[in-house]
């Protein structure tokens, strides 16, 4: 492989997107854009959390306590409990994220050193940040009130819930590089067809695997800097975390993207238009978006949807960016699913290898 | 006898059931200018992608004694394609760079071959203009330059100055001949027969196949099957009896006695001196010019199909 030629080709299509605009455009606000909707719609602003009291003290201050709680919108004290484990269990079981323990003697000690335990539910941190500062807060306003003092403490309980926004995120990484992936390799290789210059440089020394190699790389950097800015959202706007290792997030990703990739090649090999390929592109992405268990998880999907799923390679992407990100996963668990996209893989580039190969040398020029 | 730079046996390209170029050979010999002529569809085009290795084909083509299966053999060659095809969206520079990377021209080379070019085609002021923003005129003078950026041995030209206006046209001719002095061989197509006459040969084509073959006045000979004199004389109809019994072919063309001959300029005076022998003092002489345009006609016209 001529690395001068594969980096002529290289820095040749990073120039030719990056000059035209509208494509630039759409590649880099459609997964910001993505990301942002779907985290706004399914994380939600922080509002009416389901919380519980347990009132041990039943004095004056933990009534203000209370009260100065529930005039706020922020936590909406929905039951009272008994005791602190059941409490627990009530967080444990989705019904509640935050629980508020004011215990016996309180309205005695918060002169010196009362306490307020509040157990949160670690699994939505957000939702746990937001909580314990309001209650700090309160508190804080309260003992400047009393001239005392009062402490709060934090327990954190684990759950294994997940948000919608945790679901999603991952399956917004495996569309975004499905779909761009497809499309900017298919419309690569059109846009050179339809201006004549793939002819031009097949009448040149330089070898497919050279050009593909070159293209490749391109189309990599670009939709990793995608990747980048979907996680870097996804992290920051809606406290999507990864769990699992970043590296084996990055080598999946980077994985799937090579797959796509050789796909989009594959399809604008036989593809007479530049519009064309990109149709198909999109209608493939489509396809697998509804299909690959994007809302849903795929035991939840109807058996004829779950069989077709089991044929889209953006459903065993997700899975592994989801074993990964959300339950923090290593490649012990997801190798079967790493598995098939290695398969996938290298069926797109040998296929997209041969196809273009035969294109070129059958011409196919207008 | 110089070798053959580019030698094509048996060729036959199809597009599935159409046979675009049916069993045509011919060689293009090293330093010369081998220019094809034919109408649109006549299999021009075809031909030139299969020496680039653009279409499959049938037959055997090779290029300074190498088949043309190898990539290498590319290097040989620079080849600017008829329509219009560079990366609209990068310079003038950038499109040059690019190609002379992928034809693996020496990074110490690389700036002053460019520059060289540049100045020839007279781009150097538009050197970081991109290309979509060029005139016509000048996207084909960086065709032609791009064509040439890694000195190839031999230029394949598909029309290069279809659409160009006559001064550039003439500075393209003025720039090919400067070339093929340097040495290069050039196979070159045309519309124009002004240009073909530049030409040290010329191959015809039509319908896939190669009508004629021999530089200007071999063709316009060929076209006819001899040279034409045409005479007047004071007494037409005797002169022509006389030139008949004489074996001439010949005919009263208008108001001239053509003569079909072989080489007009060398048998004129003694057709000139049989007349006068018989009292028939010749009026009128010439030998009449066919036009390659005339031969160019005839030959693809209808009854040679
Ligand atoms: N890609 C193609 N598919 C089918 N037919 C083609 C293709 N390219 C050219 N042809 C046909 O082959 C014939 C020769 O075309 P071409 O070589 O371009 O002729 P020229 O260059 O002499 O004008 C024409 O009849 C043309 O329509
Ligand atoms: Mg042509």
């Amino acid at each position: 492989m001529g690395n001068r030629e594969t980096l002529a080709v290289f820095v040749k299509e990073l120039k030719v997107v990056v000059r035209e605009k509208r494509l630039l455009a759409i590649l880099i606000m459609q997964p910001i854009i993505l990301i942002t909707v779907f985290g706004y719609a399914f994380s939600g602003e922080i509002k009416n959390v389901p919380a519980v009291i347990i009132d041990d003290d039943s004095s004056v201050a933990s009534k203000q306590i209370i009260s100065a709680i529930s005039s706020t919108e922020i936590l909406d004290l929905r039951y009272f409990a008994a005791t602190t484990s059941e409490a627990v269990e009530m967080i444990k079981r989705g019904d509640i994220q935050v629980a508020i323990h004011i215990p016996e003697g309180f309205a005695n000690d918060v002169l010196n050193k009362g306490k307020i335990e509040v157990f949160v539910d670690e699994s939505n941190f957000n939702v746990a940040i937001t909580a314990l500062n309001l209650i700090e807060r309160i508190s804080s306003s309260l003992s400047r009130e009393l001239n005392g003092g009062i402490s709060v403490e934090q327990r954190y309980i684990f759950t294994t819930k997940t948000r919608m926004i945790d679901f999603i995120a991952p399956a917004i990484i495996g569309v975004v590089i499905q779909m761009l992936g497809l499309i900017l390799s298919a419309s690569s290789i059109a846009r050179e067809r339809e201006e004549g210059t793939l002819e031009l440089i097949m009448a040149t020394p330089l070898r497919s695997v050279d050009l593909i190699a070159g293209k490749f790389l391109a189309i990599t950097g670009i939709i990793v800097v995608d990747i980048f800015n979907v996680m870097l959202i996804s992290h920051y706007l809606f406290n999507v975390e990864v769990r699992g290792s970043i590296l084996l997030l990055f080598a999946v990703q980077l994985l799937f993207l090579t797959g796509s990739i050789g796909l989009g090649l594959a399809i604008s090999a036989v593809s007479a238009t530049q519009l064309q390929g990109i149709q198909a592109s999109m209608l493939m992405a489509i396809v697998s978006i509804f299909l690959s268990g994007f809302f849903y998880p795929l035991e939840s999907m109807p058996e004829i949807a779950r069989l077709i799923a089991y044929f889209i390679p953006l459903t065993y992407a997700n899975i592994a960016f989801r074993n990964i990100m959300i339950k923090g996963n290593g490649l012990d668990v997801v190798y079967p699913y790493v598995g098939v996209l290695v398969f996938y893989t290298l069926l797109t580039t040998l296929l997209a290898t041969r196809l273009l190969r035969r294109k070129i040398s059958t011409g196919g020029g207008s | 006898m110089p070798k053959a730079k580019l030698v094509i046996e048996n060729l036959t390209v199809r597009y599935g059931e159409f046979v675009a170029v049916n069993k045509l050979s011919f060689q293009v010999k090293e330093g010369e200018i081998l220019g094809m002529l034919g109408p649109n569809g006549a299999g021009k085009s075809t031909t030139i992608k299969a020496i680039l290795g653009l279409v499959s084909f049938e037959g055997r083509i090779e290029i300074a004694g190498e088949d043309v299966s190898s990539v290498e053999v590319r290097r040989k060659i620079g080849y600017m394609p008829q329509s219009f095809s560079l990366y609209q969206n990068l310079t003038v520079e950038e499109n040059m760079r690019f190609f002379a990377s992928i034809y693996g021209v020496e990074k110490s080379e690389m700036s002053r071959r460019m520059d060289e070019l540049l100045r020839i085609a007279e781009l150097e002021r538009w050197k970081d203009k991109l290309v979509k923003n060029l005139s016509g005129g000048m996207k084909q003078r960086l065709m032609l330059a791009c064509s040439m950026i890694h000195d190839p041995e031999m230029l394949i030209l598909d029309e290069p100055t279809a659409g160009v206006d006559p001064p550039l046209r003439r500075a393209f001719w003025e720039h090919f001949r400067d070339l093929n002095k340097e040495g290069k061989t050039i196979l070159v197509t045309t519309h124009y027969m002004d240009e073909a006459e530049n030409c040290h040969r010329l191959i015809v084509m039509r319908n896939g196949a190669k009508m004629a073959e021999g530089n200007a006045d071999e063709i316009k000979r060929r076209a006819l099957g001899g040279e034409l004199i045409l005479i007047d004389s004071i007494k037409k109809q005797e002169a022509l009896r006389i030139l008949k019994s004489f074996g001439f072919n010949s005919e009263v063309v208008e108001d001239k006695i053509a003569v079909l001959v072989e080489n007009s300029a060398k048998t004129l005076p003694s057709v000139v001196e049989i007349l006068r022998k018989h009292n028939l003092p010749v009026t009128y002489a010439e030998t009449k010019k066919l036009t390659l345009e005339d031969a160019f006609l005839k030959f693809i016209g209808g009854e040679n199909g």
